[in-house]
């Protein structure tokens, strides 16, 4: 994958950032404000830009609030503009979050807002990995709209249920909005901070994965449940978070209390209880690469997505213990998530809401019978091949599941594979 | 005898000594001499010039008198002379529009008030150009308010307010087509913009890196919107006009895919007779590009099968063989020049042949019978002439109504093919706009009574400037259409195109009895149910019956019982075939007719099959599944690549197999495989879904494509192409859904049972698309694999 983003203040046309994704050479200004001028000047005309198609690429345009234009240019590899459009939202949110809608709408100077902007570069960069991932883009939040979290380990590193430890911390504090983050996933969260949306849980996750100091107190704004700071029943959320080991965080949302020093206290305890397990994270792979027992249902597994629609959860794992992979980890995951977005939005529904998409027309039966339909089509399950992998996905319920295989699977096998992975998965406390 | 000193020769009627029939000059007459001199058409300009200058130039007031020697065209009386002028290399009709005289009983689409006005509000076609002409470009008075760079746009009629927005906007779109070649390394194909609230897919294309840009807008929700006029039988025409059926609709990319195949209609069209875009937009009068786009978009109108590629002919008469290889023996006859000189009296040793011919193809009442040319060029042939002589709404079902035999037709045009040595074939060349690849030919039809016969001459040799089309030529052509038409085969084509109205096929259970048929997939079947074990397969892959089918049926082709079709066939035609009645059923199983054959029939027909291919002994006196599969697919090295085998021998279904319908895609041509319940009953919907979803699949497996050939040619936007995507070949989809019991057909409230089929798509390496839809049970990979095999092999 290969792309710009540029982000342009939409009425005076001024460009505020541009970032690129792949060995491009940066986007020029000019350009960058002529792609920008094309749309004001169609809508001055009745004609309002959404989108264009290349041959080999797609180039979306989105604008927020008549405030700023988002602009991507990118490798064309899905059939719709949902999923570059959800990046664009990503990308908006994450400015929200950091700086506030009232923020950028109001304020006039857009030199502020390039400076404000800046911070946000290093998690923007995060969610442009992701449509060109490598080894290190161990996360599909960003793409599924919904939490990373891990799975039970294997044993013997399943005796520690790190929900459990989370709850009795959160208790002890005395407040219910906390996670636990490691390796940029969520091992543990309380059940309040379920009630965010996937977006704001994915982004925090973010957030908090790229924070280097050990304590850090600052202010957000949650993009969907309170953007604005000047809206009095709504606040700037407190996002107070503590590096508990090497890549183990603490997030708290909260408000004045508890104060710093509460939270310190019962993090020291918790470090003195459970060091050896935590210790398990400074391998960034972990948790990931301890999943074997779902790669032994099928020994030609490469990699599984699970995304739970209704709680907005997702989990993966690309890691089998196996010396003969052809394909690296960076490779897995972009097939994975290319398969993903070929699939979902326009075979699969985003959403459990989402309206289904294939609808036949009402037919009209011999003899004068009533018409009988529309008839609804429901896509269950989505496959392709090549001479490299063969992937599957099978949906069920509220869960989608997405599998990579070798190449050599047969269809019926790999079929049974997947229902018994998805059966497994299914089963985890977290997913359910 | 008018000179001209444009490119035309116009030739008026000419005032004679003797006001007889005999001295009318008629299109296709060739003259010899004037003045005793030799003329063709290179040197007939130059020499009634040198006969001008010897006489007086007081003298032009009175007409000139020449002498002139005619070549009539042989065996063929014309009763009815032409009043009109006819300019050649052009169709040019006197009076106005509304008064055109067609060669035959058709009324074109003339003006926008043909089309419904739902489709006109909703398409917008613009041709805009930055580039100075010279002449100026031809505008109609009305065009006075457009802005100087469009310079044609579509409807014409003001107040489609689409057409009024894109006319407006018209530099973003221009714009646009640089700058994204700067930032991404290519064109834009396709735009998605916004319209008063209702989203439009604008596709461009150019031939000349956007310094002239053809825009063909269409709204998203047009492709929800085909008129279908489903009518059941008795039903009166107005009823029929009010039933609005909704025949599929896009789901995934909301009409894109629509909007692309109609551009690649209309500019491949007209590359192919103008050379380029430009071209055609600057020296094509306004009237006849509104008359073109009315005539190229009128099949909006009514889709039928053509979802992905509209212009193709959707379908060749199928005809007996014998008939077939007679008509093709004749238009090989026609197409080699060994027999030219031979034929047209000149002197092989001095003069050469002008032109060759690339190939011909036969039209029996408008529908192609019989083509010699590539694939592509037939298509652009056929809408070429369609669209020129208004004869698109030519349709299987409206034949009877619409066709009136011909009395004279000439029909001749300047075309052009692109290199075949530029190392792109026809369609990446027309799509890669290679101006240096153009290569100009003459296109010409030549029709009387039933038949038209289509040709496409090349120049001998390499020249400059195309010379102008030789008469000799045309005259063979009509010689060749008299030919024909004197065989006196018309009465099998009439039949066949009468019984390929519906163009089902028909199950014919093992008794023999062709009244009843056999709803295949009737029930669901289960793992006892199935004749599927798990033996392993045959050379073929095709699996061995562990039991004999409870029930089997062949299946053939719809057509005229057996004798009828083979009464059919003229007497001389036999004959000159030296054939004997008996041997006719070697052909008729040829061509699949037979209901019933016995093993020993079989046996006997000896088509290729070695020792090792027998029929197994388990076998039914009707043949089982797999002995009747394995004598279509078993010797595989007669499908050659391209080739295409008619000899489709029978085909076999039982309850343990289903297959719903399959389609396969190669520029238009498609197999439909699918018992009349499946496509009518209530199973119409998967058939329904299986077509919309397949458009999805189709995008899929094209991008793959796409990304495949950039990475190999090493393309300058080789970064762009996504690498995960590019390797696949193979996509398929798992649908559910409620459709209604076969049994409760006929009931009040049908019950409603769950039907979950696959539909899956398939991508050769040579680009062949092959896509099939079948329901899921335990049904193995094997006989998915034959499916696709019988797909690839017999479309």
């Amino acid at each position: 994958m290969t792309g710009y983003l540029i982000c342009i203040c939409f009425e005076s046309g001024v460009p505020i950032f541009a970032r690129k994704i792949g060995d491009v050479s940066p986007i020029s200004w000019p350009l960058a404000a002529s792609l920008n001028g094309l749309k004001v000047f169609g809508k001055a005309n009745r004609v309002e830009l959404i989108s264009s198609i290349t041959e080999s690429s797609r180039v979306v345009w989105k604008d927020f609030h008549d405030r700023l234009a988002l602009i991507f240019a990118g490798t064309d590899d899905s059939i719709t503009d949902f999923h570059v459009e959800h990046v664009l939202v990503n990308v908006f949110s994450v400015l929200v979050l950091s700086v506030g809608l009232d923020e950028i709408v109001r304020t006039k100077s857009v030199d502020k807002l390039k400076k404000e902007f800046r911070m946000c570069y290093p998690v923007i960069d995060l969610i442009l990995q992701g449509l060109k991932p490598n080894d290190r883009t161990l996360y599909f939040g960003d793409l599924t709209g919904c939490a990373d979290v891990a799975l039970q380990m294997d044993p013997p590193n399943n005796q520690v249920n790190f929900q459990t430890v989370l709850d009795n911390l959160m208790e002890s504090i005395g407040f219910n909005y906390g996670c636990l983050i490691a390796n940029g996933i969520l091992i543990g969260c309380t059940e309040d901070w379920w009630t965010l949306s996937g977006t704001e849980m994915c982004l925090i996750t973010f957030t908090a994965s790229l924070i280097s100091d050990p304590v850090t107190d600052a202010a957000i704004f949650l993009p969907s449940s309170s953007p604005n700071a000047s809206l009095t029943e709504f606040l700037a959320y407190r996002f107070v978070t503590f590096k508990v080991v090497e890549n183990v965080r603490l997030c708290v949302l909260c408000g004045q209390e508890p104060t710093l020093p509460t939270i310190e206290k019962e993090i020291a305890k918790l470090k003195k209880n459970f060091s050896e397990q935590l210790s398990l994270f400074q391998n960034r792979l972990t948790p990931f690469c301890r999943y074997s027992r779902f790669f032994n249902i099928g020994k030609s597994i490469s990699g599984f997505l699970l995304v739970c629609l209704d709680r907005r959860r997702c989990t993966f794992s690309v890691f089998p213990e196996r010396s003969n992979e052809q394909m690296n980890t960076g490779h897995k995951l972009d097939l994975l998530r290319t398969f993903y977005r070929n699939t979902v939005g326009s075979i699969f529904p985003w959403s459990c809401a989402a309206p289904p998409m294939f609808v036949s027309p009402p037919i009209h039966l011999h003899h004068g019978s009533k018409h009988v339909g529309p008839t609804v089509h429901k896509a269950s399950e989505a496959y392709w091949t090549s001479e490299y992998h063969k992937c599957h996905a099978m949906t069920f319920a509220i869960f989608q599941l997405f599998v990579i295989y070798e190449p050599d699977i047969p269809m019926l096998l790999m079929r049974q594979t997947t229902r018994k992975l998805l059966q497994e998965l299914v089963k985890e406390k977290v997913m359910r | 005898m008018k000179i001209s000193n444009t490119e035309h020769l116009t030739c008026t009627k000419p005032l004679l000594k003797r006001e007889d029939k005999d001295s009318l000059l008629f299109t296709g007459d060739w003259l010899q001499r004037v003045n005793g001199i030799s003329v063709d058409f290179s040197n007939v300009n130059a020499t009634l010039l040198q006969i001008l200058q010897q006489e007086s130039s007081d003298n032009f007031e009175n007409p000139l008198k020449v002498s002139l020697e005619l070549q009539r065209v042989s065996g063929y009386t014309i009763t009815d002379t032409p009043t009109k002028t006819v300019t050649f290399g052009d169709l040019v009709y006197d009076g106005s529009p509304s008064e055109k005289q067609q060669p035959c009983g058709v009324k074109p689409t003339t003006d926008n008030n043909e089309l419904p006005i739902e489709i006109l509000s909703k398409i917008a076609v613009v041709y805009i150009s930055a580039v100075n002409t010279s002449p100026p470009p031809p505008l109609s008075v009305n065009s006075k308010d457009k802005t100087k760079d469009v310079i044609f746009s579509w409807p014409s009629d003001s107040d489609f307010r689409k057409v009024k927005a894109l006319v407006a906007s018209h530099g973003m779109f221009s714009t646009l087509y640089k700058l994204l070649k700067d930032v991404t390394g290519s064109h834009p194909l396709v735009s998605r913009v916004m319209i008063d609230d209702e989203e439009m897919d604008v596709v461009f294309s150019s031939d000349d890196e956007g310094k002239s840009l053809l825009l063909l807008g269409t709204a998203t929700v047009l492709s929800n919107f085909n008129i279908c006029h489903s009518a059941s039988s008795g039903e009166s025409s107005s009823s029929r006009k009010e039933k609005k059926q909704l025949r599929w609709k896009d789901p995934v990319d909301g009409g894109l895919g629509l909007a692309l195949r109609l551009m690649t209609r209309v500019s491949t069209l007209l590359k192919f007779q103008f050379g380029s875009l430009s071209r055609a937009f600057q020296t094509m009068p306004e009237e006849k590009l509104n008359h073109f786009f009315t005539l190229a978009l009128a099949g909006l109108n009514d889709i039928s099968e053509d979802f992905l590629f509209p212009q193709v002919p959707e379908y060749f008469l199928r005809i007996p063989p014998l008939i077939r290889c007679w008509i093709d023996e004749r238009l090989y006859a026609f197409e080699t020049s060994d027999s030219f000189a031979l034929c047209s009296g000149r002197n092989s040793e001095l003069e050469k042949p002008l032109f060759n011919c690339l190939g011909s193809c036969l039209y029996y009442k408008g529908m192609p019978v019989a083509s010699h040319l590539e694939r592509t060029l037939a298509s652009h042939f056929h809408g070429l002439w369609r669209t020129q002589l208004g004869y698109w709404s030519i349709k299987r079902n409206t034949l009877p109504y619409v066709w009136k035999p011909l009395k004279r037709l000439l029909f001749c045009q300047e075309t052009f093919l692109y290199n075949q040595n530029a190392n792109l074939d026809q369609d990446e060349a027309f799509s890669a706009d290679n101006k240096n690849c153009q290569q100009p030919c003459w296109s010409a039809l030549v029709g009387i009574g039933n038949y038209m016969l289509g040709m496409i001459l090349e120049p001998a040799t390499v020249e400059n400037k195309l010379p102008k089309p030789d008469p000799a030529w045309v005259q063979r052509g009509f010689n060749c259409v008299l030919r024909i038409l004197k065989s006196e085969i018309d009465p099998s084509l009439e039949r066949w195109i009468l019984s390929q109205e519906k163009e089902f096929i028909e199950l014919y259970p093992p008794s023999g009895s062709a009244n009843k048929t056999f709803l295949a997939g009737t029930s669901a079947t289960t793992a006892t149910h199935t004749v599927l074990p798990t033996p392993p397969p045959g050379p073929s892959g095709i699996l061995k019956n562990a039991e004999p089918p409870n029930t089997s049926a062949e299946f053939s082709r719809t057509g005229p019982p057996i004798s009828e079709s083979m009464s059919s066939i003229p007497h001389t035609m036999m004959e000159e075939r030296g054939l004997q009645r008996s041997s006719l059923r070697d052909y008729s199983y040829h061509y699949g007719l037979s209901t019933t054959t016995t093993l020993a029939e079989r046996q006997e027909m000896n088509y290729g099959s070695n020792e090792e291919d027998e029929v197994e002994e388990t076998t039914t006196g009707t043949g089982s599944d797999t002995s009747s599969l394995k004598w279509c697919l078993d010797d595989s090295s007669r499908y050659n690549e391209g080739y295409i085998d008619e000899e489709i021998k029978t085909m076999s279904v039982t309850k343990g197999n289903v297959l719903f319908d399959f389609l396969q895609i190669e520029a238009g041509r498609c197999v439909l495989l699918s018992s009349k319940d499946m496509v009518e009953g209530p199973f119409s919907v998967v058939v329904h879904n299986f077509r919309q979803s397949v458009t999805l699949t189709h995008h899929i497996l094209n991008k793959a494509a796409n990304g495949r050939m950039r990475l190999s040619r090493q393309m300058s936007d080789k970064k762009w192409v996504s690498k995960a995507l590019a390797p696949i070949s193979e996509h398929g989809v798992l649908f559910n859904c409620d459709a209604v019991d076969p049994r409760d057909v006929h009931k009040k409230k049908p019950r409603l049972r769950q039907v979950s089929y696959w539909v899956v798509g398939r991508m050769y390496p040579n680009q062949r698309e092959v896509y099939l839809c079948y329901q899921d049970s335990s049904v193995t990979q094997n006989l998915i694999e034959v499916a696709f095999k019988l797909a690839y092999y017999t479309a």
